[in-house]
């Protein structure tokens, strides 16, 4: 009898412990699930994110034409990845793993080295359109009399390759790729500025984030005295800032750039300070974006006052990429016009140009179709005196929009 | 919808769950067709018309069967018309392009490709629809007079879009008559999230390694690179596979159903044939029981028994894809299975083990290299860069890196691949039984759900990032 008890007692507390385990897998699993339709069914929809830096796709209204064609099943699915709940939380888990479990060193093509993160590219690049749009626009400015120059800022992959921080296993085309770019430059008789003279030597903190793919202030600063030094060939009396002439700012927030976002948080050991350079006296000129939206400065303090983790501070310079921006002198020191093509790599620097010239105009090719006129017409139409082409070595991709400009 | 998306995980996965559970019980099937129904057509809307004509073609044959079974001469008719009925519509999505593009090659046509879009999961609802009345006619499973009932049994999403092939007999009784159960419901709760863990941290790790290795010329390629690339789409396509079977076993689970085994671990076998009992078990018993052995399997001296495998490896080749590649591999395992027959298989057996498997992973590594590459001359020059005979490099800084990269995770994924991680947690989880020491064995089943829900919490994360799409403005 005593026996039967005690078997009893084992069975029961064999069946409390299945219970108790049953019941933990039950409540963990359905507790996800239906957590997830809850939100879905009842929450808010989010309309950003700002570690993905983009807006989030919004749940789609069916009808009968996108059911049948299942484009409303296309659009659903992609809000519903972009409205799961926890998103960001469920993202850094999965990079987490990705780099301290499985050891993967790079995500999303980006590695993380001494606190800094770097994008290479193991492909060679194709210069061939860029090529044949530098010989056809060469031609045209030299028939117009206008001198061009190309200012070739080192990226940030192509410095850490000449200064071997990269890993063996890690493969990089970059110095090779920014070496073939300077060939296509320099065959077709457009002057080069290689600002890796300048920068190629300074310490990286001082040139580069840690976690964004462009340069510091201070490294466009530097970039500028070279560019200076060469312009001043034909503009001697453009007046030329000194580093005595500037005073350095820093943001009060943390700064976390483009490649922070790519690669994800669990990568990124230390966030950037984000400073500026402002001179002494302040800036002389105002900005007018896209012909008729003016009165702004080169430095768009309003992105300053958002402190979120993931704020683009860079977009203080300038505010944001415009197809033409035109900076002019308040008070202008001469009437020299310099036309600058260029992509977000120059909008640093394109403040301190905007003290040296009576008028710079910056054209990005990357939203300059919606203009009538080409680059060419452009410079000749507003009398410009020279052409300073202004980009890191990245810029594979520009060709075709160049040829398109032309 | 895929097993690992979210639309799967937090949207219809728990809606259904909630219907069906409060639903009483005579509503319980229609519940699970709609949802099925849904299932398929979120994907191709238009093609649950051609599954639905599936259904009924299949319904109306099973009556014509019951019916006409003691009359020999309609009763073959009845079966050819069903034969020609379903490959006719296998044959018409899945193979129009490739017959037309070889008539046109051999003799010189022009005939237009028909461009027929191939619906989802057609070869596994079409087999299940013929296992339905082949069954009937064997009378190993009982004519289904219940038009949703076998519209259920065709279209049950968990196995719809890539199996296991369910067969009728396994399922015809659960389909009428089943008992849903906690221990049911939790077990069908671990295998579906070993199953999503397998696809998406190991199965989707190695198969970005998979597509970048086969995305490169061939030329191109190192000798460890190829082999790189092969042994991780070797480890792709096992835990793909065999993770999506264990969703599919994991969810019927839940509902009530249980499913067979569709894997067992395929790549610890020392033969192919053994290989073969164990990878896509489904479809091999299907083959077997619905092909050979009508044929007459090997009962008919030795040169028919070689006809049967020949005409079973060509199907199964045939039956994976509309390509000569495919068809190209199915005789290839065809072949070996007939050498193994005649002389091999008893030569194998004498070897050491540690030899005949490596013989077999070696045949199968190399089998999935046609199944792999998109056409002969790509498998042909990928092969011979792995046995070096591309006069290029041994080792190189791309195969270096993905060794480094994707190391652990490979060297993950071939453990994974062995009953060694079921043995490890088997070891430790045995206590959860010991119910004379409660503490131990308390937990141990706590290590159980916290294993299993780490898993989950992990897989979400990986189902999740595959969506993460970050705005980089032009990168120059």
């Amino acid at each position: 009898m005593e026996h039967q008890t005690k078997s009893e007692q084992v069975r029961s507390k064999g069946r409390r412990i299945s219970w108790v385990v049953n019941s933990i897998l039950l409540l963990g699993f359905l507790g996800t699930l239906f957590y997830g339709l809850t939100v879905y069914a009842f929450g808010t929809e989010q309309e950003r994110s700002d570690s993905e830096g983009r807006m989030l796709a919004q749940r789609p209204e069916p009808s009968v034409e996108t059911v049948l064609d299942g484009s409303y099943m296309e659009e659903f699915e992609t809000a519903a990845n972009d409205q799961v709940f926890e998103r960001n939380l469920w993202i850094e888990t999965q990079a987490w793993v990705q780099r301290n479990v499985l050891q993967q060193q790079m995500n999303n093509g980006v590695i993380s080295i001494d606190e800094f993160l770097y994008a290479p590219d193991a492909n060679e690049s194709q210069y061939s359109s860029l090529g044949a749009f530098f010989k056809e626009f060469k031609q045209e400015m030299d028939d117009a009399g206008i001198p061009s120059y190309f200012a070739s800022a080192p990226s940030k992959p192509v410095y850490a390759e000449r200064q071997h921080v990269f890993p063996d296993y890690v493969e990089s085309a970059d110095a090779e790729n920014r070496d073939e770019l300077h060939a296509r430059v320099e065959e077709n008789g457009i002057p080069l500025i290689d600002l890796e003279d300048t920068l190629g030597d300074e310490p990286k903190e001082d040139v580069y984030f840690k976690t964004d793919h462009h340069w510091r202030a201070e490294g466009a600063f530097l970039a500028y005295g070279q560019i200076m030094n060469r312009l001043g060939e034909q503009f001697p009396d453009a007046p030329v800032l000194t580093a005595e002439d500037m005073d350095v700012k820093t943001v009060d927030g943390t700064f976390y750039g483009s490649h922070a976002r790519e690669i994800s948080m669990p990568y990124v050991e230390s966030a950037d300070t984000f400073t500026y350079l402002e001179p002494k006296d302040g800036f002389t000129t105002t900005v007018c974006r896209n012909g008729d939206d003016c009165g702004h400065g080169v430095l768009d303090k309003d992105v300053l006052t958002n402190t979120d983790d993931f704020t683009n501070y860079y977009n203080l310079f300038m505010g944001d990429n415009y197809a033409l921006a035109k900076i002019t002198q308040e008070s202008p020191e001469n009437d020299d016009h310099l036309l600058v093509l260029k992509d977000s790599y120059a909008n640093p620097l394109l403040g301190y140009l905007g003290e040296s010239f009576g008028t710079v105009s910056a054209l990005d090719v990357r939203y300059f179709d919606d203009y009538d006129v080409s680059i060419a017409e452009y410079a000749r139409e507003n009398e410009v005196d020279a052409v300073l082409f202004l980009h890191n070595d990245r810029i594979t991709g520009l060709g075709s929009m160049y040829q398109e400009g032309l | 919808m895929l097993f690992s998306s979210t639309v799967f995980l937090f949207y219809f996965l728990p809606a259904v769950l909630l219907l069906y559970f409060v639903s009483p019980r005579w509503l319980k099937n229609t519940i699970l067709l709609i949802a099925s129904l849904f299932f398929y057509a979120w994907g191709e809307p238009r093609f649950v018309l051609i599954m639905l004509a599936s259904i009924v073609m299949n319904y109306t044959f099973g009556f014509m069967v019951d019916k006409y079974r003691n009359d020999a001469k309609k009763i073959k008719w009845t079966m050819t018309l069903m034969l020609l009925g379903n490959l006719g519509m296998l044959g018409v999505f899945k193979y129009a392009s490739f017959f037309v593009e070889n008539v046109n090659s051999v003799f010189g046509f022009s005939l237009n490709d028909p461009d027929i879009p191939l619906p989802l999961g057609i070869s596994f609802f079409t087999f299940q629809a013929m296992s339905y009345v082949i069954d009937v006619y064997r009378n190993d499973g009982r004519l289904q007079k219940n038009l949703f009932d076998l519209a259920l049994y065709v279209s049950f999403f968990p196995q719809l879009i890539a199996g296991p092939i369910v067969r009728y007999q396994t399922v015809a009784d659960e389909i009428v008559d089943r008992r849903e159960t906690v221990d049911d419901f939790v077990s069908g709760i671990q295998r579906f999230v070993i199953g999503l863990g397998k696809k998406m941290i190991l199965a989707n790790s190695c198969g970005y390694v998979a597509d970048q290795v086969f995305s490169q010329s061939a030329g191109d390629l190192s000798t460890t690179l190829a082999w790189i690339g092969i042994i991780a789409y070797s480890l792709q396509i096992y835990f793909d596979f065999s993770g999506y079977s264990d969703m599919a076993i994991g969810l019927g689970r839940m509902f009530g159903f249980h499913f067979l085994e569709n894997f067992n671990y395929p790549y610890i076998s020392k033969s192919v044939s053994e290989f073969w009992r164990r990878w896509h078990i489904s479809l091999g018993s299907w083959f077997r029981d619905y092909v050979y052995i009508p044929l007459g399997g090997n009962r008919q001296g030795p040169w028919k028994t070689y006809r049967n495998l020949t005409i079973v490896w060509l199907l199964t080749g045939v039956w994976h894809g509309a390509s000569w590649t495919f068809i190209a591999w199915g005789l290839y395992y065809g072949v070996f299975i007939m050498f193994e027959r005649a002389f091999l298989g008893k030569w194998i057996a004498s070897w050491p083990a540690w030899l005949a498997h490596a013989f077999t992973l070696f045949v199968v590594v190399i089998g999935w290299v046609f199944f792999r590459a998109d056409d002969f001359p790509y498998a042909i020059a990928y092969l011979q860069v792995m046995f070096g005979l591309h006069g290029g490099e041994l080792f190189d800084q791309t195969a270096y890196f993905y060794l480094v990269q994707y190391g652990t995770v490979l060297l993950l994924a071939v453990i994974a691949a062995t009953p060694l991680p079921k043995r490890v947690v088997a070891h430790f989880l045995r206590h959860e039984v010991n119910t004379e020491r409660p503490i131990l064995a308390a937990s141990a089943g706590l290590a159980r759900a916290a294993y299993i829900l780490l898993i989950f919490g992990i897989s979400i994360s990986y189902v999740v990032s595959s969506t993460f799409n970050p705005f980089i403005y032009f990168r120059f």
